[in-house]
């Protein structure tokens, strides 16, 4: 009981922040949902007016696209070369800190490397036309969207490949010695062996590079503004417009929307690895 | 297990300790003062103390045909005594009261004399405890002897030759040059000149004698205190004793105050400078005053005493320049200024212990970009509303990198932590969306009043009424029109029939047609002239306007010459905006067949009527077959919910009122009866003065062309009253809309992108940013 007690006295500072910083906030944030900007109840008025918003429209299917392309990509990729590179044996580590460095970058030099790569006079369209191609506004139509991607996945690519060795690396190693006693192959191993030993960490690290997926506002926002390609137009450029419009009701209304969606995704998720 | 419970629980403490630390009261600073480390905030701040006592601040009224004031000193006997240029013609005369400024009488003098005394540009002057006025002037061949005009008490006055000791020494073509002069308590005469050489003149024998030389100092302006001369220089101020030229060690504090403001070096206007001093009872006391306020400080010690909360009163009004600090005692001050408006005021301060140190009111102004009207119009409100302690914090102090969106969100964050200001000046704001969201008030009664009081223009007024309310209302407007002859005028018509007449000129061999100045600038004038007519019933934005629009704006810049041969004649500016101005000297440059832009204001069109009158050109309104917009400056509302209402509709009074309306030349006033008095004015101006003032410009080529300003005529008064009364739209002032559409536009021109793909660009983003 005592035991018990103590554990929990270990929780509270943490939980107390929470409270205090996020799930507070998030309930005054919830009331203004159901509230007009000017302070009158609204009921779920705000609510339709959102869901009947062009923009956030636009946006949240944007955002959802930009998820269900980049997150299968990232979990295939970064396990392709995490399989690869703890088969590498001694130069694993140097290779893993090599995929690492995106994330140290700041975003504002991340910003300025896109600048020089992508802009209609930029390295890439210089590439492109010095191969006898047609120079693409990047930034400025469909092609923007690649580039998010692109850059999603070159800033992420390292930090979840790092998250499936960590995953590996719990995998006893004779077990493989024992597969490969019994005459499995590489790929046998993969499939019997690594892919069931790493799944209850693939649950942690989708859902990590899902609520990751959300901070390439960052980038587009600094490249393109408030107001960029129609495929790049984020859930976020909405909710910072509205912020600068002082649309607190529908920013309000947005978010609590968007956390049922997350809340709802991830207890989904859950469950599903959980039956499995 | 002990340890660990006792670790947690300290934590727990931690949190919660950290967590309250952010519900406390807002940071203050040493002096009690509140900290708003995100806008610039004038100092000060509501009192909650109880504390009792301030200087309260009173105008003294000056003799009718006094203009500007040269010098004001307060003499031995107590009186008061002014040196000033006559308003009704470019003399001077000399302004004595003896009771304390409830009258003044005019010292007699010889008028044919004095103008023969004065008969060069008056660099200084000064006037001795005993009433003596002096006024340097250049030698006569610049160098050996600075003049003197002297008048003395009894009215008598002479011309004197004030020799310069040691010219070879110094920068000869500057010696004779007076920069600055003062007397000292004795009563000698300390004169700077332009090389930062001090010298004590006797003015009765004409010597001079070098007092100290701070050449290296580079001094800008000097003041007296006392025997100390204090010579006022970027890296700090000198204090020499006017006695025998010594130097006395530098006082810490004066120099700290330089430091933070090198400007408080600069002089600001003819005579007026943001510093000035006067001396005290004591030989090392130092009062002095700056845009903070006026404070008293003995040399040499750390001790600075605030007597004048600058932001309480016109001191905090950054466009006005200070002439002379005059101390009667511990307790009553006397500061002649020269405002914002050129215009000469004495004022006078007097402590009052029955009233609160800070006001009990106060009233938080915003806006976004600092002006000078603006500080104009809260100086205005701040000296007839002394219980109100006036907040202006500008959300872009431009010193601090703070984009437009950084302020904006810092403004609404603080608008929905209920911190928010009373009144907003909306220039820049997203201000459709506040009135969306009912964030502002109504202020249609406080218009009608001004309306019924001294009119309004009507037209502005209709343009703003939503619903039978008003939220906003511009203090100024201005409207596009085409300059030049009658081909020119059809031409302006519309954006189309300009865009033809350029390309038909271009055919008929012309380069010149189109005042350029890039574009960027091309793309403004045409913006200022069109986007009043770009959205329909409904709010949305038509696309076969914006298609004219760019097509229009391709047409003429293609005809144009290389944006490199561009010449920018003269571009009038709005508080440092550049507005898409009309450029007619292009026209008498031969750099344009036509003006066309924004008619910013009254003096413009001065210059644009004296020119036409020299070339039988004339004036019209731009684009008008498609719409007759106008642009607004100054736009103003009141936060719902303020709980100073009744002061925030006081200060819009005085914003949309007469007198502020006079006061600037920024775009025309709203109110009718700053408008004709401004006309009024306009139509005299030059009376008796007409072939003296003009402007001079020179093309690179050096071809010169002088313009004669003359007298707005009747005709030219009702012509532009008929156009600014008749816009009926406001110019596009959305921030996000015109900057998509000028780089968007910029682009197209310069041939980055095909104009069909600009136009794509344009309505994607403008219909997003709409549809959100």
């Amino acid at each position: 009981m005592k035991k018990k007690h103590t554990g929990i006295l270990f929780v509270l500072p943490h939980f107390i922040g929470v409270c205090i910083f996020l799930f507070l906030p998030f309930l005054d944030v919830v009331r203004r949902s159901v509230f007009r900007a000017a302070g009158s109840f609204s009921g779920l008025e705000n609510f339709k007016i959102v869901l009947g918003n062009d923009a956030f429209r636009l946006a949240a299917g944007n955002t959802l696209r930009f998820t269900l392309v980049c997150l299968p990509l990232l979990l295939v990729i970064s396990l392709f070369l995490a399989v690869l590179i703890y088969g590498t044996g001694k130069t694993a580590g140097a290779l893993k800190n090599a995929f690492l460095v995106p994330l140290a970058i700041p975003a504002a030099c991340v910003v300025l490397i896109w600048r020089l790569l992508f802009h209609v006079h930029g390295m890439v369209n210089g590439v492109v036309t010095a191969l006898g191609g047609t120079a693409v506004d990047w930034m400025n139509t469909g092609s923007a969207f690649y580039v998010l991607v692109g850059s999603y996945i070159w800033k992420n690519l390292g930090y979840v490949v790092v998250l499936w060795m960590a995953a590996m690396d719990a995998i006893p190693g004779t077990v493989y010695e024992a597969a490969r006693i019994d005459g499995a192959g590489r790929a046998a191993s993969f499939f019997y062996i690594t892919l069931p030993c790493i799944r209850p960490a693939a649950f942690t690290i989708v859902v990590v590079s899902f609520l990751n997926s959300f901070r390439v506002f960052r980038e587009a926002y600094l490249v393109a503004g408030n107001y960029p390609h129609d495929s790049i137009y984020l859930l976020q450029h909405v909710f910072n417009n509205w912020f600068m419009s002082l649309s607190v009701d529908k920013m309000a209304a947005g978010a609590v929307l968007l956390a049922i969606v997350i809340c709802t995704a991830v207890s989904v998720m859950q469950r599903m690895w959980e039956n499995q | 297990m002990k340890i660990k419970r006792m670790v947690s629980l300290m934590l727990c403490g931690m949190m919660l300790v950290a967590g309250l630390g952010g519900c406390g009261k807002e940071p203050v600073s040493a002096d009690g003062e509140t900290v708003d480390s995100k806008s610039t905030q004038i100092e000060g701040g509501v009192d909650a103390s109880g504390s009792m006592g301030r200087f309260m601040e009173s105008e003294v009224a000056l003799p009718e045909n006094v203009s500007d004031i040269l010098y004001a000193a307060l003499l031995a006997d107590g009186s008061i005594e002014l040196f000033a240029r006559n308003s009704d013609n470019d003399s001077y005369q000399v302004q004595v009261s003896k009771d304390g400024g409830e009258s003044f009488s005019a010292l007699a003098i010889d008028a044919g004399q004095i103008d023969e005394i004065f008969n060069a540009y008056i660099f200084s002057s000064a006037i001795r405890s005993d009433g003596t006025v002096v006024g340097l002037m250049p030698g006569k061949d610049n160098t050996g002897s600075i003049m003197a005009g002297i008048i003395r008490p009894d009215g008598s006055m002479e011309k004197k030759e004030l020799v310069i000791p040691d010219v070879e020494s110094q920068n000869q073509e500057y010696a004779a040059t007076p920069m600055d002069c003062a007397f000292d308590a004795a009563g000698n005469l300390i004169i700077e000149n332009l090389n930062s050489y001090f010298y004590r003149a006797d003015i009765e024998s004409g010597t001079c004698e070098l007092l100290t030389d701070l050449e290296e100092k580079h001094v800008r302006h000097f003041g007296i205190a006392g025997n100390q001369v204090l010579a006022v220089a970027e890296d700090g101020i000198s204090i020499v004793n006017s006695a025998d030229g010594t130097a006395w060690e530098a006082d810490g504090l004066l120099d700290e105050m330089m430091a933070a403001d090198i400007t408080l070096a600069d002089k600001n206007g003819e005579y007026a400078r943001p510093l000035v001093f006067t001396g005290g009872d004591s030989e090392d006391m130092i009062f002095y005053v700056n845009h903070q306020g006026l404070f008293g400080h003995a040399r040499g010690s750390s001790i600075n005493e605030q007597l004048i909360n600058g932001a309480l009163c016109t001191i905090g009004d950054t466009s006005a320049g200070f002439l002379n600090l005059m101390m009667v005692d511990e307790r009553q001050f006397y500061l002649a200024i020269i405002d914002g408006t050129d215009a000469g005021k004495l004022l006078k301060y007097v402590y009052d212990e029955n009233v609160p140190t800070m006001p009990e009111k106060e009233l938080k102004i915003y806006a976004l970009k600092d002006t000078t009207f603006l500080r104009q119009a809260v100086s205005s409100y701040q000296k007839n509303h002394q219980d109100v302690f006036v907040n202006l914090q500008i959300g872009r102090s431009g010193e601090d990198g703070v984009t437009a969106q950084d302020a904006i969100r810092a403004l609404n964050t603080e608008i929905l932590a209920g911190n928010g200001p009373d009144v907003l000046i909306l220039d820049g704001l997203p201000v459709e969306s506040y009135i969306e969201k009912g964030m502002l008030k109504d202020i249609s009664a406080v218009v009608e009043e001004i309306d019924g009081s001294e009119g309004v223009f009507g037209n502005v007024k209709q343009a703003y009424q939503k619903d039978g309310a008003i939220y906003q209302f511009p203090a100024r407007f201005y409207v596009s029109l085409v300059n030049g002859d009658e081909e020119a005028l059809a031409a302006g018509a519309s954006l189309e029939k300009l865009a033809d007449y350029v390309t038909a000129q271009k055919a008929a061999g012309e380069s010149k047609i189109f005042p350029m100045g890039g574009a960027a600038k091309l793309l403004e004038k045409l913006y200022y002239a069109d986007s009043a007519g770009w959205f329909d019933e409904s709010g949305k934005l038509k696309e076969e306007a914006i298609e004219q629009y760019l097509s229009c704006a391709k047409q003429i810049y293609d005809a144009q010459p290389n944006e490199s041969e561009a010449v920018d004649y003269y571009s009038p500016k709005i508080d440092a905006s550049l507005f898409g101005t009309l450029d007619a000297f292009s026209v008498v440059m031969k750099e344009a067949k036509l003006g066309y832009g924004t008619l910013v204001d009254i003096s413009e069109l001065v210059m644009l009527h004296s020119m036409n009158e020299v070339h039988g050109w004339s004036f019209s309104p731009a684009n008008v077959d498609v719409v007759k917009g106008f642009g607004v400056y100054q736009l103003a509302g009141i936060l719902a919910g303020t709980d100073v209402g009744e002061q925030a509709e006081d200060f819009l009074r005085t914003l949309f009122g007469a007198e502020c309306g006079t006061l600037s030349y920024n775009g025309f006033p709203v109110n009718r009866a700053a408008y004709e008095a401004l006309c009024e004015q306009e139509k005299h101006a030059y009376d008796g003065n007409e072939g003296n003032a003009g402007v001079n410009v020179s093309t690179p080529e050096g071809e010169h062309y002088n313009l004669l300003f003359q007298n707005l005529s009747d005709e030219v008064t009702e012509k532009i009253t008929g156009i600014l009364g008749a816009a009926q739209k406001p110019v596009c002032m959305d921030e996000v809309i015109k900057e998509i559409v000028l780089e968007q536009g910029e682009k197209a021109l310069k041939g980055e992108i095909a104009v069909d793909e600009a136009l794509h660009e344009i309505m994607q983003k403008c219909n997003l940013y709409l549809s959100e």
